[in-house]
């Protein structure tokens, strides 16, 4: 159970580096900032004003984005940090066992992205609200949570690393390989296969089953669909399977089961993490 | 009980063999020193106790548990003052501790742990900023939380200066006082001199001499060295001493004939053939040997016997005279 003190210490660690504050600033400016541009792009007179919808519209993508990429750079540190400059010794000569460590570090790097993500969204919401029509509490908290879960599976994904190397080097080139291929590129994969399958390029329907499975294995795939299911704005929703697919569309396709895809995110890399760390010789 | 005992305890790194069937024997409530010079296998054998490296083969005990089944029941018993640590150079000295109380749910005022390693000024600056010393008064002071039985200090007194190396011998005391076995490493046998019940020596991987201090002394107490400072060193001289009943061994350094003899009578027979082979002798300096000569007698050369390591104590003798 001493996984709680390992989160509130490195917790208290972020808070005293200023980087808890730094980042609450920096959501405060991105969430008030970026869901501001509608308003300030609109003439008055022309065409409608912009409402709560496209504000968050706009905010969605680039909002996700950061917290995405926050997570990577709260996280990946986590452990090899320690290791490289040797606090790891006192972690590991107090009563910790190193699964305490891997637990205590993802939930405390996890809070270290959600608290300013909370202060950014109360604050901006604020503006939100002041600047447009049809504030809807429901959509905007969802967009919260949302954010938040973005946050813990990027952290995750960064722990993970950070537990299964040695240099601060490698964790930052395992954890930018990843994002790059798992979230920017991972469209072309299945594509790729495809293309490797059938000598041409696959079209926007009628396709094989597989090839939506294997688009679901990339990190943002399945949280798309997530936030198309919790958070109802335009722009946010994604082609549902049954209009791509051939046939009939099987569970692991559905909505809800993109859970279990993004619960593996979170889980896999640490489990993987934890197997490495576990075997790594302090010496 | 005992507090450490490992059988056959062993590490190796690919072909390198770090620590090599070690049996190591520290009693309830001893201070034992664990002494050796870097690269020993000294910090391999602690990393090993704790849980930081499995063993290669070989099995040990801390406190009655095993070392690789029940690491966190010993790390729980156990206060640790690591070596080449690093601080939480954003976290205060009071956090730092604070952080080891609540780990092992203990109830100590960090303040008072502060206090007793002589850090309350500095209890609310961060880590970042502190000098080595400091540091290692921070680090003895999470190792001191919650009364553990075992402490063990690995090199404990590196960057502190003499005066708080005094000061950590007196916590050490207290502690020992309190009841609590103190288990440290060392490469300067002079720190442990003064607190130390038993010495463990640890030369390339193996366990060479595991006595008392006193123990390990009277094995060395009837050698001395004799050095003769002379005007010109006779030719052949070496040869011609060696075979004098009592020399255990002969080096020229220089102007400087220096012997290992081991009885007084033998002195007089050195100085009088260097006499006779034409040597003006300048000045006689005759020593017993101490105990940094005991320690380099068995942790040079590959310390496994008591001949190679005269030879090599001879050579720690003439770097003496050179400085």
């Amino acid at each position: 159970m001493s996984w709680v003190q390992i989160a509130r210490k490195d917790f208290a660690d972020a808070s005293r580096s200023m980087m808890l504050w730094i980042l609450s600033a920096l959501m405060i400016l991105l969430v008030a900032g970026i869901s501001s541009i509608p308003h300030l792009l609109h003439t008055p007179g022309q065409g409608p004003a912009p409402g709560f919808d496209e504000a968050l519209s706009f905010l969605f993508t680039v909002v996700v984005t950061m917290i995405s990429i926050i997570g990577l750079v709260v996280g990946y540190q986590a452990i090899v940090g320690e290791r490289e400059s040797g606090s790891i010794r006192f972690l590991l000569g107090l009563p910790n066992s190193r699964l305490d460590v891997i637990i205590g570090k993802v939930l405390g790097r996890a809070a270290v992205v959600a608290v300013p993500t909370v202060i950014g969204f109360v604050v901006g919401g604020i503006v939100i609200a002041i600047l447009y029509d049809g504030f809807d509490v429901v959509t905007y908290v969802s967009l919260l949570a949302f954010s938040v879960l973005i946050g813990l599976v990027y952290v995750a994904l960064a722990v993970g690393v950070s537990a299964s190397v040695s240099t601060r080097a490698k964790a930052v080139a395992g954890v930018l390989g990843i994002y790059i291929v798992t979230d920017w590129l991972w469209w072309a994969v299945p594509m790729a296969i495809y293309w490797l399958l059938e000598r041409e390029l696959p079209g926007t329907t009628d396709l094989p089953t597989w090839y939506l499975f294997v688009e679901r294995l990339g990190i943002w795939e399945p949280l798309a669909v997530i936030s198309g299911t919790l958070v109802d704005i335009a722009g946010v929703e994604t082609v549902p399977p049954a209009d791509r697919l051939a046939g009939d569309v099987p569970f692991y396709l559905e909505p809800w089961f993109a859970w279990v895809f993004v619960a593996a995110w979170i889980l896999v890399p640490l489990a993987i993490g934890y197997y490495r760390f576990n075997r790594t010789i302090l010496s | 009980m005992t507090a450490i005992q490992t059988s056959g305890l062993a590490r190796r790194f690919g072909d390198v063999v770090a620590v090599e069937s070690l049996d190591l024997h520290v009693r309830d409530g001893e201070a034992y020193g664990f002494l050796g010079p870097n690269g020993a296998g000294k910090s391999t054998t602690i990393n090993m106790l704790l849980g930081f490296t499995p063993p290669s083969s070989g099995s040990g005990t801390v406190l009655g548990y095993d070392i690789e089944d029940e690491s966190l029941a010993i790390r729980q018993s156990i206060g640790v003052l690591p070596e080449d640590f690093g601080m939480y150079e954003r976290l205060t000295a009071r956090k730092h501790v604070q952080f080891a109380i609540d780990t092992k749910g203990a109830t100590d005022d960090p303040d008072d742990l502060l206090s007793r390693v002589g850090l309350s000024d500095a209890a609310d600056r961060k880590a970042g900023g502190f000098s080595t010393g400091m540091k290692q008064r921070v680090a003895l002071a999470m190792a001191l939380v919650g009364e553990p039985e075992l402490l063990i200090l690995d090199e404990p007194s590196s960057g502190i200066d003499p005066n708080g190396a005094r000061e950590m011998r007196a916590i050490i005391q207290e502690e020992l006082d309190r009841g609590a076995t103190v288990f440290f490493s060392s490469h300067i046998m002079e720190q442990v001199e003064a607190i130390c019940d038993r010495v463990g020596i640890m030369s390339g991987g193996r366990l060479v001499a595991e006595d008392s201090i006193d123990a390990l002394k009277d094995q060395f107490d009837d050698e001395s060295r004799l050095i003769l400072t002379v005007d010109a060193v006779p030719d052949g001289i070496v040869s011609r001493l060696e075979p004098v009943d009592g020399v255990l061994d002969v080096r020229v350094d220089g102007t400087d004939i220096v012997t290992s003899v081991s009885n007084s009578r033998s002195k007089a027979v050195v100085i009088n053939a260097v006499e006779d082979a034409g040597g003006v002798i300048a000045d006689i300096t005759a020593e017993d040997h101490s105990l940094d000569d005991l320690f380099a007698a068995f942790t040079t050369g590959d310390g496994a016997t008591r001949g190679d390591a005269r030879a090599s104590r001879a050579e720690a003798a003439l770097e003496e005279v050179d400085a």
